[in-house]
């Protein structure tokens, strides 16, 4: 009995032994992209092309822009941070998470969006009836989405007149939640849903005015290894500014300056 | 007067025994019942209370029929109404002596003749965690009185009192017990002591 | 600092705790009745928010209550109200959420009464009613009040399901946990840390002072 116990354990413990250095050589071939939520469907495509041309696998980890920072800043062990702004990159740079400033790879693209069959062209008339009774957007506090949406309807004098009806995802993919599974009325995010071939609830939806606010430059950073950048983490940084990143951006739906 | 016949499977562990009685008690009259443990007596009783059910049965208490499970008559406990002195005496743990025979009844005048009657007059503030043994079981007959039940049913109901205290009490009960005209059932491991009150004996032995 | 957020999750622990007393009490009596089927799955039901992530919760709810479909729908169209992102709808997700710490010691302690206590008061002629509010409640008080202050703290610190559904509205559904989780992903932690010492505090303060409660009854001989 005590010799089939031992056996047991032994096989427990080699098993355990195989299974960490497998997921430790799997990860030597894998790169962690801390990817801002409005890239949650591109993310992906973008992965794919990078692993057909290099062979890495990337990890992507999706969140607020805001939230994201707030891991890394606390020893989160990503190795690039694609951002939906520039301030909160820099941040990170200020505080020597990075080696180099952060650069443009995207500008984003806002847009107003509903599964209801409503007018969106005059979005601006419509928002302030009963029609509208809940208005999705972004936390302006760490999703930058959320800060050009609202800065969209402060220009438009609309700000005050909507806030009572208004609900605060902590992330544009919690907005997208809220417009797709219709709870609310309509939302303020990212074009790139839209484009999203993945997505199969039909959406109706009109881009907001670039006018109204202020440039969405989406910045990158390499982030600060303790080992020194890693190569394929290199690679994956020079890879976002290539054409071939730069294609599929277009594609869903971001502007590539 | 009562006429009482059941058959009820009783499981015993992993032995299924049937019991079978036939009960007939003179209104006003004491019945004894004595037996092996685990023949069923116990559960007699609570079949009488309506307390549990027999498989087939009747039961007619002064021309009223309590069950038929032929013509699917079974009245509720709470209508049968019969004075139900526990085993293990079931009392309040919430409620002190007095508590308990006012919530059983408004009758102030009898309460206080009740508790004479037991001397637990004295004890009628405590709750059944401060009184003794005796005195739990004393209160257990005196909660089953307190409603002037005119079926009244005893088990092992003086198991705990010792002979001078056991002596007295039935003589007193059955002052109360002629004067509201009780039929009582009394299931006790020493019929021999209750002779001298008992009109009959039935035995419930192992089937 | 923001008061706000502490009292709308004191005011949803009042009001889910009242609410699941009131419903929690029969449905307990009911259940420890007996091990039918029907009771069995309903218990089962009713636990299923202790095991299941909060966010299934937070996500089923969401998709029921959505205006597009179905009850939401109705509502919306009938009454002109909406469940989702709303305290209402907080206080219906907490009242599922919290269930099983309501009726859960409830039923185990009427269990553990001796069934003999029940039968004694309807020998009496007490009814089925008049027996649990008179006998069986006032014989599990200690469990009761477990019952209560377990649902009180459980929903005070509520999360998961309040992130699905509140839409974090200030004033509304921005309760203390949310508004905690807010301030650490804003890198505020003076603020978080303010809002989770009270947190931490209360809740601590009233679960020692029911436990010493619940000793003292044990043990004092004047009731």
């Amino acid at each position: 009995m005590l010799l089939k116990i031992n056996k047991l354990y032994i096989s427990i413990f080699l098993l355990t032994i195989c299974f960490i250095s497998i997921t430790s050589v799997a990860s030597a071939q894998t790169i962690k992209v801390a990817a801002a939520a409005n890239l949650q469907s591109v993310i992906g495509v973008l992965g794919k092309d990078f692993k057909q041309k290099t062979g890495v696998t990337v990890e992507p980890i999706i969140g607020s822009s805001g939230k994201l920072v707030a891991q890394i800043s606390n020893g989160a062990p990503y190795d690039v941070f694609l951002s939906a702004d520039m301030d909160f990159p820099a941040k990170l740079a200020k505080n020597g998470f990075t080696d180099k400033p952060p650069v443009v790879y995207a500008l984003g693209s806002l847009i107003i969006c509903s599964t209801q069959n409503i007018d969106l062209k005059n979005w601006t008339k419509l928002i302030v009836t009963d029609k509208v009774s809940k208005i999705a957007i972004a936390n302006a506090a760490i999703a930058p989405y959320g800060r050009a949406a609202e800065e969209a309807l402060k220009k438009m004098n609309l700000l005050d007149k909507v806030k009572p009806k208004m609900v605060y995802g902590e992330s544009v993919s919690q907005v997208n939640t809220y417009i797709t599974t219709g709870v609310a009325t309509l939302g303020f995010t990212t074009q790139s849903l839209v484009m999203d071939p993945a997505n199969t609830t039909k959406l109706n939806w009109q881009p907001i005015d670039p006018k109204t606010y202020a440039p969405i430059q989406q910045g990158m950073v390499l982030l600060k290894n303790k080992n020194g950048n890693s190569a394929p983490a290199v690679k994956f940084y020079q890879y976002m500014l290539s054409s071939s990143a730069k294609s599929i951006l277009k594609k869903y739906g971001y502007i590539i300056p | 007067m009562i006429t009482a016949e059941i058959h009820k499977k009783l499981n015993a562990g992993s032995n299924e025994t049937g019991l079978h009685i036939k009960l007939q008690a003179d209104k006003g009259s004491i019945t004894v019942i004595h037996g092996p443990s685990g023949a069923g007596k116990t559960t007699f009783l609570k079949i009488l209370a309506g307390l549990t059910t027999p498989e087939r049965g009747t039961i007619t208490v002064d021309g009223q029929v309590w069950l038929d499970t032929v013509n699917c008559i079974n009245l509720s406990p709470q209508k049968r109404r019969t004075g139900f002195v526990f085993q293990q005496y079931a009392l309040f743990p919430n409620m002190t002596a007095r508590q308990h025979l006012e919530y059983a009844t408004t009758d102030a005048q009898w309460i206080e003749r009740l508790l004479k009657t037991t001397n637990l007059a004295l004890f009628a503030d405590r709750k059944p965690e401060y009184l003794s043994g005796g005195q739990q079981q004393r209160l257990a007959i005196l909660r089953a009185m307190a409603i002037k039940p005119d079926l009244l049913l005893m088990d092992e109901p003086f198991s705990a009192l010792d002979t001078p205290t056991k002596t007295n009490l039935v003589t007193d009960l059955k002052q109360l017990w002629d004067e509201l005209q009780t039929t009582v059932v009394i299931v006790s491991h020493y019929p021999q002591e209750l002779t001298a009150i008992a009109a009959s004996e039935l035995y419930i032995g192992a089937v | 600092m923001d008061w706000a957020p502490i009292w709308l999750s004191l005011k949803l622990a009042t009001i889910t705790t009242l609410l699941l007393l009131v419903i929690g009490l029969p449905l307990a009596y009911w259940l420890s009745k007996g091990r039918s089927v029907v009771r069995v799955m309903l218990e089962a039901l009713i636990t299923m928010p202790l095991v299941l992530p909060p966010s299934v919760l937070g996500f089923y709810l969401l998709v029921a209550f959505s205006p597009r479909h179905g009850i939401g729908a109705w509502l919306a169209h009938t009454f002109n109200i909406q469940f989702v992102f709303s305290f209402p709808g907080l206080v219906l997700a907490s009242v599922i959420y919290s269930m099983p710490f309501m009726i859960g010691p409830i039923k185990s302690a009427l269990q553990q009464l001796p069934i003999s206590l029940a039968q004694a008061s309807y020998t009496l002629g007490k009814t089925e009613r008049e027996t649990f509010v008179k006998v069986l409640l006032p014989n599990i008080k200690s469990s009761v009040l477990t019952a209560i202050v377990m649902t009180f703290a459980h929903t005070l610190g509520e999360f998961g399901v309040v992130l699905m559904i509140g839409g974090n509205i200030p004033g509304v559904t921005k309760v203390a946990s949310i508004a905690i989780y807010d301030s650490v992903e804003g890198m505020d932690y003076h603020t978080a840390n303010n809002y989770s010492l009270l947190l931490f505090a209360f809740t601590f303060v009233i679960v020692t002072v029911v436990f010493i409660f619940n000793r003292n009854k044990i043990k004092s001989p004047l009731e």
